[in-house]
């Protein structure tokens, strides 16, 4: 857990030093720094204090395994998505998702990830004019 | 005062169309579907529907979601009664005594309160949010862009404080939405800022992807983590749902105290129906004439935060409305919503946007007593509801966000960024950071930075200025004090009771 605060003391630090490379009238950069250092210091003291007081337990993460999966299958989405187009992308995802999660039947796997990829799709696209992005198969 | 009866009537017109009938029942039965399912809250819900609203008109899109807001306070009960698990963040103290009554055979009575002391609530908050509404505004209209500035510091200093348990915490999820907000170019000078060279960030974090985000995918990732925890037995619903004569007299005076007490609370930003739960629930223990009734099935324990939620909603809505100031995760979303309509936020709106206004505050009546009707003989098919496993719900949740965010300006960016944003989010919530300080900042950076600038334009580069002016003085008082009342601890017991969740603190 301190380590998380570390780090989110390091994000304060590096944003302080980003705006210097980017720009150099005053303004711009004045509170970029200020929130940069505020953060910085803010991250400073919470590890401090959870270095030195060690007192509760920081709330449990829960299964990593599980984020884990999400994560990856969130990776897999962002690959697919303008490779693969829209629903096959979707279908996937949702397909191993439901599996992974629990589902046994794999037909029902199969048939709800399907339904409501086409749904989405026909909801976002046809309804709602979004250009989601086609695969090489054409839809 | 006849005044703002006459548009309020005015308002009614616009609210009884068909369109936003039809809008106020959609928006009330997804709110209050939402609240029943664990995960899900009113805040996730509205930004998720926002894509939808791009093709609604402005008013229908508005009602809906002010029914989902509403909704989700009532649908929270469902499960707290019935699972001692509350669907959302105000129905925590419901569960407490609402499972010992289901315990006991009462859950309909328990439900059946729950419904009366929400539509009590309700409905009292929006005869407040009415009456008062007008009167802020006039005094709103002699904010100048100094007080704005301090309004909207104490507001960030209030909700940091009032969130969660930690101050430190709060500041810090403060700082993070600034940082995040700065991402882009500045707007005065054409300079990027902290794009890191990426240029899709050129035009800075799009907060409703922001949004969806921190509430929606972290949500996710945060249940399905801990999927198998909470599975606790579901009771059923047995016996009558009907109201004894006792219960309904001791239930009396905890629903009209606990009305005025939520809409109070309400009202401060940054504390929302979770904290109106708490103190009500507190409040009745120190009144209850009988010490030990509470905590063990008392119909109290379920009318108090039950309508006090309720009541903070027309509270909250409030700062929202008339100063353009969200108070909370959901109310920070509906000014989203109402940015992407053009309808500037800031005291203004009231004056500028009258009519749109009062419909909206003719809605809520109106989505309050759909709610009332709604509730009462649906419970059955609610609770049925929770049937559906998560196994399906929670990925669909994650491709709705996804499709939401691509939806937003076409751009592929904005998937990576949702999911980065999920990711964030979850990790804050292993931290302990809560997330809703960092979206308010992440939608009030922009204008205080304008403010900023304009008053010290105004003031000819005095910083002084926002000390000498009375008003920004006052708010920048307050908001001092908030942070020292908080030093010294007074108000650190009652906040360890409000949890640190994502966005459904409102």
């Amino acid at each position: 857990m301190v380590v998380t605060i570390a780090a989110v003391a390091l994000i304060g630090a590096a944003d302080i030093f980003v705006p210097r490379g980017l720009n150099d009238a005053l303004g711009p950069r004045l509170v970029p720094i200020v929130v940069g250092a505020a953060l910085a210091v803010l991250g400073a003291i919470l590890g401090i204090r959870a270095w030195i007081s060690d007192a509760a337990a920081p709330p449990d993460p829960g299964s990593l395994v599980v984020v884990g999966v999400l994560i990856a299958a969130m990776l897999g989405f962002l690959v697919l998505f303008q490779l693969a187009g829209f629903i096959v992308t979707c279908v996937l995802f949702l397909g191993s998702l439901f599996w992974y999660l629990g589902e046994q039947r794999w037909w029902l796997v199969l048939l709800s990830a399907a339904t409501v990829s086409v749904v989405v799709y026909v909801l976002f696209a046809d309804l709602l004019n979004v250009n989601l992005p086609t695969g090489p198969w054409g839809f | 005062m006849t005044d703002s009866l006459r548009m309020l009537a005015e308002g009614f017109v616009g609210a009884l169309t068909p369109t936003s009938i039809i809008a106020a029942l959609i928006g009330c039965l997804l709110g209050t579907v939402v609240g029943v399912l664990p995960g899900l809250g009113p805040s996730t819900t509205i930004a998720l529907l926002i894509p939808v609203a791009f093709t609604l008109e402005p008013e229908s899109a508005l009602i809906m979601m002010l029914g989902v807001y509403l909704g989700a306070m009532y649908g929270g009960s469902l499960t707290s009664v019935l699972m001692r698990v509350p669907g959302e963040a105000g129905s925590i103290m419901t569960a407490i005594d609402g499972f010992e009554m289901a315990k006991q055979g009462r859950a309909g009575p328990a439900l059946a309160v729950s419904a009366i002391g929400s539509f009590i609530g309700g409905t009292a908050s929006v005869i407040g949010l009415t009456v008062l509404a007008p009167v802020i505004a006039t005094y709103a209209l002699k904010i100048g862009p100094a007080e704005y500035f301090s309004l909207m510091l104490a507001a960030l200093l209030f909700t940091s404080v009032l969130l969660g348990s930690d101050l430190l915490k709060g500041l810090i999820s403060v700082a993070l939405g600034l940082l995040v907000a700065l991402i882009g170019t500045d707007l005065q000078t054409g300079v990027p800022r902290l794009t890191f060279g990426w240029s899709p960030l050129l035009e800075g974090v799009d907060v409703i992807v922001v949004l969806m985000g921190l509430f929606g995918v972290a949500e996710v990732l945060w249940f399905l983590s801990h999927r198998g925890e909470e599975q606790g037995d579901r009771l059923g619903l047995r016996g009558k749902l009907w109201l004894t004569k006792e219960d309904w007299q001791r239930s009396r005076s905890a629903i009209a105290r606990s009305s005025v007490v939520g809409f109070l609370i309400g009202v401060l930003p940054g504390s929302g129906s979770s904290l109106a739960g708490v103190v009500s629930y507190s409040i009745e223990e120190r009144v209850s004439k009988e010490p030990g009734r509470m905590g063990n099935g008392a119909i109290e324990g379920v009318a108090a935060p039950e309508t006090a939620n309720n009541a903070a909603t027309g509270g909250a809505l409030i700062p929202m409305l008339t100063l353009g100031v969200p108070g909370s995760g959901t109310t920070a979303v509906l000014l989203t919503v109402l940015m992407i309509y053009g309808i500037d936020p800031g005291p203004r709106m009231m004056t500028d946007h009258a009519d749109i206004m009062w419909t909206l505050i003719a809605s809520l009546y109106l989505s309050n007593v759909i709610l009332l009707l709604l509730n009462l003989p649906l419970i059955p098919l609610f609770v049925r509801i929770l049937d559906i496993p998560v196994r399906f719900l929670m990925p669909v949740v994650l491709v709705i966000a996804a499709v939401g965010s691509y939806s937003l300006s076409n751009n592929f960016a904005d998937v990576i960024l949702l999911f980065i944003f999920g990711i964030t989010g979850y990790l804050m919530r292993i931290v302990g950071i809560p997330v809703v300080p960092l979206i308010l900042a992440v939608i009030l950076a922009p204008k205080m930075e304008q403010s900023l600038r304009q008053a010290l334009l105004l003031a000819d580069g005095a910083w002084s200025t926002f000390l000498t002016r009375p008003i920004s003085l006052a708010f920048l008082l307050s908001g001092i004090l908030i942070l020292a009342l908080d030093l010294t601890s007074k108000i650190r017991t009652r906040r360890s009771l409000v949890p640190v969740g994502a966005g459904d603190d409102d």
